[in-house]
């Protein structure tokens, strides 16, 4: 009697996998290609897109001439220090004032906490054009400083952790404050322990948007030492390079595949972070 | 109500899930009109039983059929005219009280364009089926007494308001069958008490077969017509709420049932003699056999003496009395027999007035004859008779004494 | 413990007022970067948006209005915010739908769930830059094998990125294709909160799959997530600028500046800081109203219980 039902059942999932299938392969497209394209000699990507590689020698080439033509390791380092740079920053300047909003009546406090609360609807690039303008005068543009500066505030950051601290019982708190530690130390050894995931899924979200971010960079940063990987990607398009896609290629795995890296290690902070985000 | 009620005819139930089987061969006749209990702690498969009965799950074996032979496997949900009340009242949030009791004549009684958000208002007949929809909302809701209540959202209801528009969704649509699953269990005590009786009374005045799923003994005995007592994916003992407190089938039956817990005192057959604890028992087995057998003897109907000697009708143990609970209409005595168990002493009314002892108090415990209970090792009720009343599982030995 | 002998002298000061001292001293870094990197530039902009100020000139004057009525009757920062209202009516629906539907048809799977997950979040991941100039070389008109495909299906060649007809589209696209894996997972977690007993209930009633049960059960439930994702990902969509900035420079013929674009090339390009920030002051209108709309007016409405 089950069997009518448990067929259709049947079809109805194959039906859905097929479907998730045929879009999934749409998504991943860009990827693969990526891929097949840094097999490729700049002959072959036209004659024989889909051919088989002709070897890893082609391989090596291509990213070797991604490393060469432009200085691609400089950039890796540039986007690495103004990552982890910023991240420290931004988790030392809002871990605090999370703190502060979340278990200290002090005056202001709730004025404090509409601002932050306002700030999340501010598009950066609006407070961008004065910074800009300040680091243009005090001749600190190209600069990490300059790269850094204007995300040291962080509301989203802010906001995540005073809910997270919010929860954390008072009676704790009390107890440590007995027992003589002091603020700093009830912060560091019992609250921010207890807010690790939260701190993690942030940590993800701002590495991956700063790895990422093109704007900013393309505004402050003149010279190609102070270049972080997405402008580097300009650079291929503009330089000399602009045709040699197996370089472009290679240039632009380098680019992705850290963040990817992360993104794979670390899937469940990710998601969170990202779900939790919608507001970038 | 105009139809008939449903009767069952469950044979060799099983459910697995992968390796863990969740019901093993369960056999179960439900008759109709009857208000069925399935007793059981958690685990015991009482709630799988229950979602394959409304089609939620498919059983890996065995059949169900209706009264008149149809069989259940495979038939959707829908179609079984079957309404259940879930524990989490699974109201849909989204809907005011009066759309969720209206949700399933909507979808039995409009077309499928009818029953469509905006489409549905501007189709011939859909306003004049929406009109019979909600008289007979209406005169759910009043026999529910929540008729004031039609507009709101369930998130704007208490406990037991969210209850009964659960139990008014199930109504509407006159189900020939009535699931329950723990319902009561998300109210406080007050509520769950009034509800118990509510829903009794509903049911024997609608005369709809109801099978209710509950862990709570005192929910079972006070509203089951008969009681399915479930352990470990089988049926251990089916009958009414008396035979199964008083003719327990089997001591795990015994043990889940009364509070506090039953009595279990070690002691050995020969013959048709039973002694316990160095003492012999004034009954005789039914059948001569060489055993350790579990002496199983409710809380109520131990006795107890101060200082005194044992009873005429029966032998009785020295015991120290390590503990008294007072709960005012009873007492509890926790005492420990020397070189025996602990056991519980209910004292009530007669036995408690005047009743006063120390700590450490040495008492004389004993039990009536008549309502001991003899399990072998493996739990299985044994047959004695006391005096000369037949204490056993009636109909089963009849003709042999 | 070793501190108890010091207490009674260290707490003579009211604890209210030393909770609060610690407070601000808590909140002193953020209170700083807040005034300096949020809520000064703002008040910056606003004012410069009445000037003439361009970077680098010695002085400047206030023109009133000019620059917002410079901006109702310049034809490119009309265009650009008409491109990037089209980007985001072509990128918002396709990422949502897609998302929502994706999200439905995951959720039945137990399995390979988790695989679906990480593969369409893949985009939000990656370097958005990098992977548009992959999408370029796709697309590419002459040696883009999307082209190839679309010859040997019977379609003609299509130059996606140089045609000012198709540009923005293809872009708003690509953009969706991004942000795909973000709905999606959003959506997962909406559809998760959904209580299997309510379907349950839903299958009794009658609604035990299909239209009737996404359409009673399923979407009404979802209003909240449905909400909160149209409005992040209109957000998102309306600071379009990668894309335009890697492929297209706001070309062909125009046809793709986006609002955020005009403002990039005004301040940065050629230095017409007040105009900039009059165009600055529109964009934080519409993305901080959006905002607004998202805390104050669909959190209350939406919710259920």
């Amino acid at each position: 009697m089950s069997a009518p039902n448990a067929s259709r059942d049947m079809l109805r999932m194959a039906g859905a996998n097929a479907v998730l299938m045929v879009v999934a392969a749409i998504i991943l497209l860009p990827f693969a290609w990526m891929l097949l394209t840094v097999m490729r000699s700049p002959a072959e990507i036209f004659s024989d897109p889909f051919g088989l590689p002709q070897g890893f020698g082609i391989v090596v080439e291509n990213f070797h001439r991604a490393f060469t033509t432009v200085p691609m390791a400089r950039f890796l380092f540039n986007g690495a220090v103004v990552v982890t740079v910023l991240l420290f920053l931004q988790l030392a300047v809002s871990i605090p004032a999370a703190y502060a909003l979340a278990k200290f009546p002090f005056s202001g406090r709730n004025l404090l906490f509409g601002l932050v609360v306002a700030a999340l609807c501010v598009p950066i690039q609006v407070p961008m054009l004065p910074i800009y303008i300040a680091l243009a005068y005090a001749g600190a543009l190209d600069s990490y400083f300059a790269l850094i500066f204007p995300f040291l505030f962080s509301p989203f950051a802010i906001f995540m952790l005073r809910q997270q601290f919010k929860a954390f019982p008072n009676e704790i708190i009390q107890a440590a404050r007995l027992d003589g530690f002091s603020e700093i130390q009830i912060l560091l050894k019992l609250i921010v322990p207890s807010a690790r995931p939260v701190i993690a899924a942030f940590a993800v979200f701002s590495i991956t948007a700063h790895w990422n971010d093109l704007y900013w960079p393309l505004i402050v940063v003149s010279s190609q030492d102070m270049a972080t990987p997405p402008l580097g990607m300009l650079y291929f398009r503009d330089g000399d390079l602009g045709t040699d896609y197996g370089a472009l290629m290679a240039g632009a795995i380098v680019t992705v595949t850290p963040v990817m890296v992360i993104f794979l290690i670390a899937q469940r902070q990710f998601i969170k972070g990202l779900t939790m985000t919608g507001l970038k | 109500m105009g139809t008939s009620s449903r009767g069952l005819k469950i044979r060799g139930l099983g459910k697995h899930f992968g390796d863990t089987t969740v019901l093993r061969g369960l056999d179960l006749d439900v008759i109709p009109g009857e208000f069925l209990c399935l007793l059981g702690p958690s685990g015991c498969g009482k709630s799988t039983l229950l979602r394959i009965l409304a089609g939620f799950e498919e059983p890996t074996e065995g059949t169900i059929e209706t009264e008149d032979g149809a069989s259940l496997i495979g038939v959707m949900p829908s179609r079984r005219d079957i309404a259940m009340v879930f524990q989490s009242f699974a109201l849909y949030p989204h809907m005011s009280v009066h759309d969720n009791i209206a949700a399933p004549l909507v979808m039995r009684q409009m077309s499928w364009a009818q029953r469509q958000p905006l489409l549905g208002a501007l189709l011939p007949r859909g306003r004049a089926i929406r009109g019979e929809i909600s008289s007979a909302v209406e005169r759910v809701a009043a026999q529910l007494r929540i008729s004031h209540l039609l507009a709101r959202k369930p998130g704007q209801l208490s406990g037991g308001q969210k209850q009964r528009v659960a139990i008014g969704r199930a109504l509407i649509r006159e189900p020939r069958l009535f699931l329950m699953d723990e319902p009561l269990s998300s109210l406080d005590a007050a509520l769950r008490t009034e509800m118990r009786g509510e829903i009794v009374d509903l049911q024997r005045r609608l005369g709809i077969t109801t099978i209710y799923v509950t862990h709570d003994q005192t929910e079972a005995m006070t509203m089951a017509d008969r009681i399915v007592l479930m352990m470990d994916g089988r049926a251990l003992q089916i009958g009414t709420p008396t035979t199964i407190f008083h003719d327990p089938r089997h001591i795990a039956v015994a043990k889940f049932l009364g509070t506090p817990a039953i009595n279990i005192l070690p002691g050995d057959v020969s013959g048709r003699r039973v002694r316990c604890l160095g003492r012999d028992l004034p009954v005789t087995m039914t059948e001569p056999t060489d055993r350790p057998v579990q002496i199983a003897v409710r809380p109520e109907d131990m006795t107890i003496r101060v200082g005194g000697k044992g009873s005429a009708i029966a032998p009785s143990w020295m015991a120290t009395v390590e503990r008294l609970e007072p709960i005012g209409h009873e007492t509890l005595v926790h005492a420990r027999v020397d070189e025996g168990p602990r056991v519980i002493v209910r004292l009530s009314g007669p036995q408690l007035a005047g009743f006063a002892m120390p700590g450490d108090a040495r008492v004389a415990i004993g039990f009536d004859p008549v309502a001991l209970k003899l399990f072998d090792e493996s739990g299985a009720r044994l047959t004695h008779i006391a005096g000369d009343r037949d204490v056993a599982p009636a109909p089963h030995h009849a003709e042999a004494s | 413990m070793s501190g108890t002998s010091v207490l009674p002298r260290a707490r003579r000061r009211p604890a209210a007022n030393r909770a609060a001292v610690h407070g601000l001293l808590l909140a002193g870094p953020a209170i700083l970067f807040l005034s300096l990197l949020m809520v000064a530039p703002i008040f910056v902009v606003f004012g410069l948006s009445f000037t003439d100020y361009s970077l680098g000139a010695i002085q400047f004057s206030f023109i009133g209005l000019g620059n917002y009525l410079q901006i109702a009757s310049d034809a490119r920062a009309l265009g650009a915010i008409g491109h990037t209202l089209v980007y985001v009516a072509i990128v918002v629906p396709i990422a949502v739908l897609l998302g929502l539907f994706l999200a439905l048809m995951i959720q039945q799977r137990r399995r390979l769930r988790h695989t679906y997950e990480v593969l369409f979040f893949l985009p939000a991941t990656s370097t958005f830059v990098a992977m548009a100039l992959v999408w370029q070389f796709l697309l590419h008109g002459r040696i883009g094998p999307i082209n190839d495909w679309l010859v040997w299906i019977g379609l003609g060649r299509i130059d996606f990125l140089t045609n000012p007809a198709t540009a923005l589209p293809t872009l708003a696209v690509i953009g969706a294709w991004q942000l795909v894996g973000q709905t999606t997972i959003l959506f997962l977690a909406g559809l998760s909160s959904v209580s299997s007993d309510i379907y349950d209930a839903a299958a009794l009633d009658g609604m035990e799959a299909g239209w009737d049960r996404f359409i009673r059960i399923t979407f009404p439930m979802l209003g909240p997530t449905t909400l909160f994702v149209v409005v992040t990902t209109t957000i998102t969509a309306f600071q379009a600028f990668d894309g335009v900035a890697a492929l297209t420079q706001g070309g062909p013929a125009g046809s793709t500046e986006t609002l955020l674009y005009k403002i990039y090339l005004e301040a940065y390009q050629y230095t017409n800081m007040g105009y900039a920030s009059a165009l600055s002051i529109l964009f934080l209108a519409f993305i901080a109203a959006l905002s607004m709309f998202q805390i104050f007016v669909a959190e209350k409405k939406v919710h259920y219980s």
